[in-house]
């Protein structure tokens, strides 16, 4: 921290660490706060668990976390429920899930780097046409998106879910990394054209590595967010062995017949798992980004 | 710090995603406007011919956009268009949509009363959950931005409301916790506080769904986070220094640094907000009862298109909102030339 | 220079252009819906597909079932489970993509306006025996001269009481004939003996269909044969003032308690123990009893002998798509479903109570402990019914959903009786 100045410019940044010591006050202050924070956060997911594990009678009848009987039944019948599975659903899941980051990480970051960086004709509309894509609710374009993929046979494949990825069609991306990007100094990039790399080069070898933490932001939402849809797959899959976790889980209440909601909350919990460790992971990782990313600078 | 005559004039203009100034150019140069970016190269005259160069420029734009081009034309503008069309037509989905002309917008503000009210809801909606959320957001963001072991634990458990987003959990357990006799009301009662049926009554619902938005603050959290992370370490202890405390280290540091975050934040979650469809789908099981108390204007559009078979109204209604929120958005915009700044203009 | 900034300027519009002709042409908009197969010409050995809303026990019985009859001959038959959850805003759309299943289960509720808007085939358009299908239930799926459902399960209201809860406040549940008056007065009865602590029924003025159940006590129909409307608004408002005086007397909850369980079965006040009765349909009374530990009876609603209200309903029908490539395929599927001894032995009662005798007897021994008594339940009906004089007509699912909101209206005292039977009966004729 020797040479702080205000100058970005000139300033290698170290890692992002507080230098100072706490007080023991602040400390126990900070950590009743989170303690609360996590409570309201984790009661939920507790009150499923226990939803999970309880009689059927219970679960409605309280919204307490403390099962009065444990039993895990839920857990191996909801497992087997409906052939293929559920295993073989968040298998399909997790496949969907990789199509959609793949294609928002590629598609996405070219774009958002045409819009930060490069000049070109009616760049500002297409800027607004870009945001202007993102303000038609959903419902009204469903129908005729898909007539588009039935025409072209995709309707019952994947297709239709991981293909507009590929094609940027997620403009909230596209803005997020726009906003990463222009908080990025200009002369780094700058100063890798003036050695003669290409556009392309400096998109690669300068923008990406500074946009890791924007880019792993993309990758844990897109993830989180392909693998919560429901209207998307719900559509263009009719096939059981197809299906991801959000079919699944539907499957489990029948408002015209038997529900069993003890199973759907053992497999709603189950079914956060890959999601939750997703996150941890990638939480680690867009840290460990930041701190490289502010010794390059 | 950047002088705040600077800050001024380097902001975009909704037209212009980035000024884009070659090196060494003034960052006093005005905003490009649509169309007029590749001409505006600063210190040159207007009318100067393109360069090789910035024709190479255009080129490479264009070839980075290209997927997002084969993806607006092949999936996204046609059924824009369609869904635009339709809103001048009476279309049931089963027959062929019939031309009416602008009856479904006048009808939605002369002889709807249940439209008027889902605006009124999805306004308050707005209103009341895009600031509160992102006020969460912003202070937990800030609470979480330090080196503590286990934090990325901690942050995954931040984020676990949204991860239960629309699941069926959700609906019952909001009915346990804001019911008549729910957890929230035995609470108050501890105190003496004799509790409304926070959930059913009309004057509270919303309320509920209010809180379930601001509740779920997770992704505006993390973008948050991530913005945190890259403010450089030795501005803040440059301020230190100066002997700024903690609260102006805040708003003269840390916020101004922030800025294209939160305008990115303040964006997207207006937008989202207005779409805002499943809290209350699921917490009035798709009714947005009781008596129309959360009748989201996206919630109202699904009656219309799917249940009642109108989508041509439920297109027409769609379009009124995306001018709804154009104008928000391009409001914001303006309003961002004056405090959102970016590093690409230091 | 210039003229690259012209085209560079028309590039938008040219685009647009484009992509509208050719979403459009991909809707099918301007085809119509008249492309349908033609049944006499169709290749009956050709793939069909079968749609259903269901749970584990539902799907697993359905998919053999569906083996077993392409096994035996059938069609190649592609199955599409789909969760209740969604199912009907996917068919919407298959609908207006004209690529709906073949076959394609339907409810009561919205088979009138698939069917009004020849969505569905005609089944006197294929060969199909439902001779086997009771008397009453046959036509159900029926309008006029046409029929368009099949019954694949069938269902009743009832009035579901808790029987412990009775028998611990000395309240005994009405037998023989009774009237809704004598409803009012018994759930004030158990209001009464209970302190106060409990409401004697759930509030069931925004239930369209026990209001039909009024009108048909006194022996006349909710609807004309033509569709319109034939109950009076004085019935109306006499209905509605019949459960605002109930309310009044705490003999039925308060709004919010009702709109707090709206849709929410297992939430319910007869689940959570503070109501002593509710009116449902019998797959609910079967829900309802596997989230409560109490015991529950169900019995018929208010009605006399001399009037028969109640009618056996179709808990799911189904049906054939209009634009069917191979439809007598899929009504020989419909007709191995309904009539095959195998089949039946295979579905047992995961659909619901079976619409033939045979099955039904066929069965017995099969029902748990918890459907059994639904299941005795129907035969009760099927002794003190009359069956519907039409389908619902289309519309009826919207004007079940308005009655209930403007009944919630009246009881949140956001309208008074009067404005909400104008309300109704406006929506009814405009």
């Amino acid at each position: 921290m020797t040479t702080a100045t205000l100058d970005r410019r000139e300033a290698p940044r170290t890692r992002a660490r507080p230098n100072k010591r706490p007080t023991p006050l602040r400390t126990i202050a900070w950590h009743g706060l989170m303690v609360l924070v996590c409570v309201v956060s984790i009661y939920p997911l507790l009150w499923m668990a226990r939803s999970s594990v309880v009689p059927e009678t219970e679960i409605f009848s309280s919204p307490s976390v403390i099962p009065s009987s444990i039993d895990l039944s839920n857990y191996p019948a909801g497992w087997v429920a409906n052939p293929p599975g559920f295993g073989q659903f968040m298998l399909n899941s997790l496949i969907i899930c990789v199509g959609a980051v793949l294609g928002n990480l590629i598609a996405c970051t070219l774009a958002a780097y045409a819009f930060a960086r490069l000049r070109f004709p009616l760049k500002g509309l297409w800027f607004t046409v870009m945001l202007g894509t993102m303000m038609l609710p959903g419902h009204v374009t469903l129908i005729p998106q898909y007539a588009l993929f039935s025409a072209v046979d995709w309707v019952g494949t994947y297709l239709p879910l991981i293909v507009p990825k590929f094609l940027a069609t997620d403009a909230f991306f596209i803005f997020l990394l726009i906003q990463f990007m222009r908080g990025i100094p200009r002369e780094l990039d700058e100063a890798a054209e003036i050695d003669g790399a290409g556009r392309w080069r400096t998109f690669r070898s300068v923008m990406l590595p500074l946009t890791v933490p924007a880019l792993a932001t993309t990758a844990v939402f897109t993830f989180i967010w392909t693998y919560e849809d429901f209207l998307g797959p719900l559509i263009y899959l009719s096939d059981l062995n197809d299906y991801p976790v959000p079919l699944g889980l539907r499957m489990f209440v029948n408002a015209m017949g038997n529900s069993s909601y003890g199973q759907l909350f053992a497999m709603s919990l189950l079914s956060l798992l890959p999601v939750f460790i997703t996150f941890l992971l990638f939480q680690r990782k867009l840290i460990q980004g930041i701190a490289t990313t502010g010794l390059k600078g | 710090m950047r002088s705040s005559q600077t800050l001024k004039a380097e902001q975009a203009a909704p037209g212009a995603a980035g000024p884009a100034e070659p090196a060494g150019s003034s960052v006093l140069d005005g905003p490009n406007g649509p169309g007029r970016s590749a001409d505006t190269a600063s210190g040159r005259a207007r009318k100067a011919r393109r360069s090789p160069r910035q024709r190479g420029e255009a080129r490479a734009g264009y070839l980075f956009l290209l997927p997002w081009f084969a993806g607006l034309v092949g999936l996204v503008l046609g059924p824009m268009l369609v869904s635009a069309y339709l809103s001048f037509t009476e279309y049931d989905l089963f027959n062929d949509p019939v031309w009416v002309g602008l009856d479904n917008y006048r009808t939605m503000f002369t002889e709807d009363p249940r439209y008027l009210k889902s605006l009124q809801v999805t306004f308050t909606y707005v209103l009341a959950s895009v600031p509160l959320r992102l006020v969460v957001a912003l202070g937990l963001a800030l609470l979480m931005n330090r080196a503590v072991r286990g934090m990325s634990f901690y942050r995954a458990v931040l984020y676990l409301p949204s991860l239960l987003g629309g699941s069926v959990a959700i609906a019952v357990l909001w009915r346990q916790l804001f019911g008549g006799e729910g957890a929230v009301n035995q609470i108050l009662a501890l105190v003496g506080i004799d509790g409304p049926n926070w959930i059913a009554s009309p004057d509270t619902s919303l309320l509920t769904i209010i809180v379930l938005a601001v509740w779920q603050f997770g992704s505006p959290m993390v973008i948050f986070l991530a913005g945190l992370r890259q403010i450089p370490q030795e501005v803040l202890e440059a301020a230190r220094v100066d002997g700024a405390g903690a609260v102006r280290r805040f708003f003269s540091v840390v916020l101004p640094l922030l800025t294209p975050l939160v305008f990115f934040n303040v964006i997207m979650q207006t937008i989202v907000a207005f779409q805002a469809f499943t809290p209350s789908f699921i917490i009035s099981n798709g009714t947005g009862g009781p008596v129309d108390s959360t009748l989201f204007y996206t919630l109202y559009l699904y009656i219309k298109g799917f249940s009642e078979f109108q989508m041509g109204y439920a297109s027409a209604m769609a379009w009124v909102l995306v001018a709804i929120i154009a104008i928000f958005t391009a409001v914001n915009f303006l309003g961002a030339r004056r405090w959102v700044f970016y590093g690409d203009e230091s | 220079m210039k003229s690259t900034r012209r085209t560079h300027r028309h590039a938008p519009m040219t685009i647009l252009a484009t992509c509208a002709a050719l979403t459009l042409a991909a809707c099918g908009v301007g085809g119509g819906p008249d492309e349908s197969g033609d049944g006499g010409a169709a290749d009956p050995s050709a793939p069909i597909r079968a749609a259903w809303w269901g749970e584990d026990n539902q799907n697993q019985a359905l998919d053999a079932a569906i083996t077993a009859f392409t096994e035996a001959g059938g069609p190649q038959v592609s199955v599409e489970p789909q969760p209740w959850d969604g199912y009907w805003d996917k068919l919407a759309t298959q609908v207006a993509g004209r690529d709906i299943p073949d076959v394609v289960m339907q409810a009561a509720s919205q088979l009138p306006t698939y069917a009004d808007r020849d969505a569905l085939l005609d089944l006197s358009d294929v060969e199909l025996d439902l001779s086997g299908l009771d008397e009453g239930i046959r036509d159900f799926g029926a309008v006029g001269e046409e029929t368009f459902g099949v019954v694949a399960a069938t269902n009743a209201t009832g009035f579901v009481t808790n029987a412990d809860l009775l028998a611990d406040l000395g309240v005994a549940v009405p037998e023989g004939d009774w009237s809704w008056d004598d409803l009012s007065a018994w759930a004030d009865e158990v209001h009464t003996a209970s302190g106060g602590e409990t409401w004697g029924v759930q509030d069931g003025g925004g239930d369209m269909i026990l209001f039909i159940l009024y009108v048909r006590d006194s022996g006349r129909e909710f609807y004309n044969d033509d569709g319109s409307i034939n109950a009076t608004p004085e019935d109306l408002h006499a209905w509605f003032q019949l459960w605002a005086d109930m309310r009044e007397s705490g003999a039925v909850p308060p709004a919010e308690a009702t709109a707090e369980a709206s849709g929410n079965l297992p939430g319910s006040p007869l689940a959570s123990g503070r109501a002593a009765a509710t009116f449902a349909w019998t797959q609910d009374y079967v829900a309802l009893q596997s989230v409560t530990d109490a015991a529950l009876d169900i019995g018929l609603p208010p009605h006399n002998s001399e009037n028969p209200s109640l009618w056996i309903n179709a808990a799911s029908l189904w049906s054939i798509s209009a634009w069917s490539e191979n439809p007598q395929g899929a009504a020989d599927l419909i007709d191995h479903l309904v009539n095959d001894p195998e089949a039946v032995e295979t579905l047992g009662v995961s659909l619901g109570i079976p619409p033939t005798a045979a099955a039904r007897e066929q069965l017995v021994d099969l029902v748990s402990d918890q459907e059994r008594p639904a299941v005795e339940y129907m035969d009760l009906v099927a002794e003190n019914s009359r069956p519907l004089n039409r389908l619902w007509p289309d519309g009826f699912a919207t004007s079940r959903t308005l009655f209930d909101q403007l009944d919630e209206s009246v009881a949140f005292g956001e309208m008074t009786i009067d404005e909400a039977v104008d309300a109704f009966f406006a929506d009814a004729e405009g």
